[in-house]
């Protein structure tokens, strides 16, 4: 058996073992270790201890945990709330209001927060009773809390950047900057998409006549600074060079700390739950990676990397038509697999693709981090789906995948626009860092 | 009360302590973070040491986190198993992936109990304080035989006539 075949054989036994339902970094682990051991034997023990060590030590990685603390602290202490209480105040009158604040109000948790699950979570308690409360469109209400989760994971902090980071070895100052224009424009589309139900079929959202005083609305925005200034701190630091992302997000958690101390909403049980979940993700993503740098050396190993790029040089297609293979692919795998497994399966091949083809790894990993949102919410196993019937479980699982489908479609522009206009991912970390 | 019962509970209760100890690496990572933030820009006097501390507490914080989350059933799977309906199959499978699971984790234990005893000889300590390496190792260690034994118990408690633990 040559080493291709050796290799090959390996990615056939581990979706056999994905579909027998075994974790997916135990499954890359077994696998890969098992192939190293075939190819190299010598090597197959150092690589398992070796990868799990370094990945736990991982010293760029300890941003992803502080992060996450962030998050989960804010929503926590319910200053997500506040967030949407402001976008309500705004956007509340307009058709299709509440739906719009819900997006709005997603985007800036999740400029604190690098999970989508904490963001879809974290804005479906706040905003789903108020659509009901309207009796808005269950479609529409649960479709756009998912979507608008998946915003978590684009704009910056976000937790898809550090991971593609550590794998591809690129900046995550860059990818976190090259996150932020896309994530705005996304955040647009997703207003307008909800605007254009809203219009077509106005007894999806019934509009609200309730007035609310400029006063009120003036209080609920000055509620909503303490976050904007968290923010506008983290990621505006990041981007003037004064933090690394990792002080970012050290600064971040004590900040956002700070300001629920002082809204005497710091406590005991709030930080063990925010902790707890903290550690959830935590230890998630971490067992991922280290399954996925497992397997890694055993993919190179085995020479299927090289194969490929043989193959699309001989086959003559030119770089787009291996982008666009890619981007289906990948939007085809997002409908069964989660997305971080997505990314630490498929990255050691697409990786030398991309490169070889001559794109921007930055510019991909934006267009990859739309891909995996996309998967987010594709049936059959969407994760943000879940987690909003988690907190809608009257709302038929069709209804919330129909509610979801003006808001892939969003995304589905999005990437096209990427494609057509690079230059809106690479524009602000070039004018940071210098064009590459 | 039945062993079975007592063993998850010992279990569930050690996962506990052991992700309340990676919790506080968590708080104390993010403190060590600030502290160090605020050494450098505003007492101009950057702490030596700092980052070999963070990495130090980033892996008690992951060894923690590997079987808390295991605990609360959030390690990613796909769950296609559903669709088959016969549940002595099922029940099978699952056993069968639970036995691969423990034997790999079992070899992962191995493997850094290897790698951690080689110590200063292969050069492993950190790189400013020279903190020797095999205690992180064996914190590693401790997550993922805890990781083990709930998956241990979790087969035990699916089996038929036992009570769930969750």
């Amino acid at each position: 058996m040559t080493d291709l075949q050796i290799g090959i054989a390996g990615f056939v036994a581990l979706f056999v073992l994905l579909f027998l339902r075994m974790p997916v970094a135990l499954a890359m682990m077994l696998v890969g270790f098992t192939g190293t051991l075939v190819i190299n034997p010598a090597a197959a023990l150092p690589v398992l201890a070796g990868e799990a060590f370094n990945t736990s030590t991982l010293y760029s990685m300890s941003m992803l945990p502080m992060f996450v603390l962030m998050g989960n602290m804010a929503g926590a202490a319910g200053l997500s709330r506040d967030l949407y209480d402001a976008a309500h105040a705004w956007m509340g009158r307009f058709r299709g209001g509440l739906a719009s604040a819900t997006v709005v109000g997603a985007a800036g948790f999740s400029a604190m927060s690098g999970s989508s699950l904490a963001s879809a979570v974290t804005m479906g308690r706040v905003a789903l009773p108020e659509m009901k409360r309207f009796r808005y469109d269950d479609g529409l209400s649960t479709g756009v809390i998912a979507a608008g989760g998946t915003l978590g994971i684009l704009i910056p902090p976000s937790a898809g950047f550090i991971v593609y980071s550590i794998l591809t070895e690129e900046s995550i100052g860059r990818l976190f900057m090259a996150g932020v224009l896309p994530g705005l424009l996304l955040t647009a589309l997703f207003v307008v998409a909800v605007t254009i139900q809203a219009y077509l079929k106005p007894e999806m959202a019934p509009s609200s006549d309730v007035r609310i005083p400029a006063a009120e609305k003036f209080a609920a925005l000055r509620r909503g600074l303490w976050i904007i200034g968290i923010i506008l701190v983290t990621i505006g630091g990041i981007y003037l060079g004064v933090f690394s992302a990792i002080e970012a997000a050290g600064i971040g958690t004590l900040l956002t700390c700070a300001v629920a101390a002082l809204r005497r909403r710091l406590t005991v049980s709030l930080m063990t739950k925010a902790v707890g979940n903290t550690l959830q993700a935590t230890g998630t993503t971490f067992l991922i990676l280290i399954g996925a740098f497992v397997l890694t050396p055993f993919i190179t190993l085995s020479g299927i990397p090289d194969a490929l790029l043989t193959l699309i040089a001989d086959s003559g297609a030119g770089p787009y038509t291996v982008l666009l293979l890619i981007l289906l692919t990948l939007i085809l795998l997002g409908t069964f697999l989660e997305g971080f497994a997505i990314l630490v399966l498929t990255l050691p091949f697409v990786q030398p693709m991309v490169m070889q083809a001559g794109f921007d790894m930055v510019w991909f990993g934006v267009l990859m981090v739309i891909v995996l949102e996309m998967g987010l919410i594709s049936p059959p196993v969407g994760v943000n789906v879940f987690v909003v019937k988690g907190i809608a479980p009257d709302v038929p699982m069709r209804t919330i995948f129909r509610g979801i489908i003006p808001f892939w479609l969003a995304m589905f522009v999005v990437l096209i626009v990427l494609v057509a206009f690079p230059v809106l991912a690479t524009i602000l970390p070039d004018s940071m860092f210098g064009a590459i | 009360m039945p062993v079975s019962e007592l063993y998850r509970r010992m279990v569930a209760r050690a996962i506990t302590v052991w992700a309340g100890i990676g919790g506080m690496s968590l708080v104390l990572l993010v403190l060590a973070t600030g502290i160090g933030v605020f050494f450098r820009y505003v007492l101009n006097t950057p702490i030596n040491g700092l980052r070999d501390i963070s990495q130090l507490l980033l892996l008690i914080c992951v060894s923690g986190a590997i079987p808390f989350a295991a605990q609360r059933g959030a390690h990613v799977a796909v769950d296609l198993l559903t669709l088959t309906r016969h549940p002595g199959t099922r029940r099978t499978v699952r056993n069968l992936i639970a036995a691969s699971s423990v034997a790999l984790l079992g070899v992962v234990l191995v493997a850094l109990a290897r790698q951690g005893s080689c110590g200063f000889r292969c050069g492993h300590f950190t790189p400013d304080l020279v903190i020797p390496f095999w205690p992180m190792y064996l914190a590693l260690g401790i997550g993922f035989l805890l990781y083990v034994l709930q998956i241990i118990a979790r087969r035990s408690a699916d089996e038929p006539g036992s009570k769930p633990d969750r």
